[in-house]
């Protein structure tokens, strides 16, 4: 068997496995078209959401074409990364304040222990302040 | 409902509100429990110290007797101070009389000091030694068993009489 001959049956071979690929494929594309054909969405999507959609992103548009002199905090809290950002901010802050003025109301509330006990114990001690 | 995204800006002050007293509630959770305790003091001296309950009720017992002691001495000291004041009003010198009226006063005060210093090593045996000279070095600096001329420098009576 001659090297073109060769070359020639494998290209037989190959364009008869494709089309039997292709048969097989178009099979089942047709089952998927059917399923998709018969596929109902039952939910509708909430009212306005193309409203919105379209209304946050001109928020955005907004927020980043305006200059900072310009700053508006309903269009920057539009954003729900910087919403959240801002709220764990304040959260941090409250936290942060918390644990400060309590640790020094604990230091405070604990000398006004102390000296109660001094008080107990020594009858011409001064009351605590 | 359409909400405007400016209400999460009182949104936002209340968390940092709650955050603030979340925290501020657990920092002080311990002092503020030690409050309630029925005897404060004592209280007190359990948690600075961590005391274990065999500590304690010694410790307890300590106190207990020292009290009985002291309230004896308070007794004296304040029968004392009323007789010094009725013969203080009753003269315009110092007489003989006046002067071991003091004294005496002075003596019972000082017997209120030796005895409360009693108290104090007594109580400090009782602790570890850290903790015993930790003991020490505040009662000794809160206490008037050893008396410290007041802020300024100057020399103080008790009652905060200064002599510039």
């Amino acid at each position: 068997m001659s090297f073109r001959t060769r070359i020639v049956e494998r290209r037989e071979r190959r364009t008869k496995a494709c089309s039997m690929n292709t048969r097989r494929t178009d099979s089942r594309d047709e089952a998927l078209s059917r399923l998709l054909r018969s596929w109902e969405v039952d939910r509708d999507a909430p009212l306005h959401m193309a409203d919105d959609v379209w209304r946050r992103i001109a928020a955005r548009g907004k927020a980043d074409e305006e200059p900072w002199w310009k700053f508006s905090w309903a269009v920057w809290l539009r954003r729900p990364v910087l919403a959240f950002g801002y709220l764990g901010l304040i959260a941090l802050l409250g936290a942060g304040t918390g644990a400060v003025r309590g640790r020094a109301a604990a230091e405070s509330l604990s000398g006004e222990l102390q000296g109660r006990y001094v008080m107990a114990i020594d009858p011409f001690a001064e009351p605590h302040r | 409902m359409k909400r405007s995204p400016l209400t999460l800006i009182p949104l936002g002050l209340l968390i940092g509100c709650i955050a603030f007293g979340a925290v501020y509630a657990w920092q002080t959770r311990k002092p503020r429990a030690l409050l309630k305790a029925p005897e404060v003091g004592l209280a007190w001296l359990r948690s600075e110290f961590h005391l274990d309950d065999s500590q304690y009720a010694r410790i307890e017992q300590l106190h207990r007797s020292y009290e009985a002691e002291c309230a004896r001495l308070c007794q004296k000291v304040a029968e004392e101070n009323t007789r010094l004041a009725r013969a203080a009003a009753a003269t315009n010198t110092v007489t003989d009389g006046l002067r071991s009226q003091i004294l005496e006063t002075g003596r019972l005060r000082d017997q209120c000091r030796s005895s409360m210093l009693e108290y104090l090593y007594a109580v400090a045996r009782e602790l570890p030694p850290a903790a015993a000279q930790r003991y020490l070095e505040l009662m000794l600096e809160s206490t008037c068993v050893v008396e410290k001329p007041r802020a300024g420098g100057s020399v103080h009576s008790m009652n905060g009489h200064s002599h510039e």
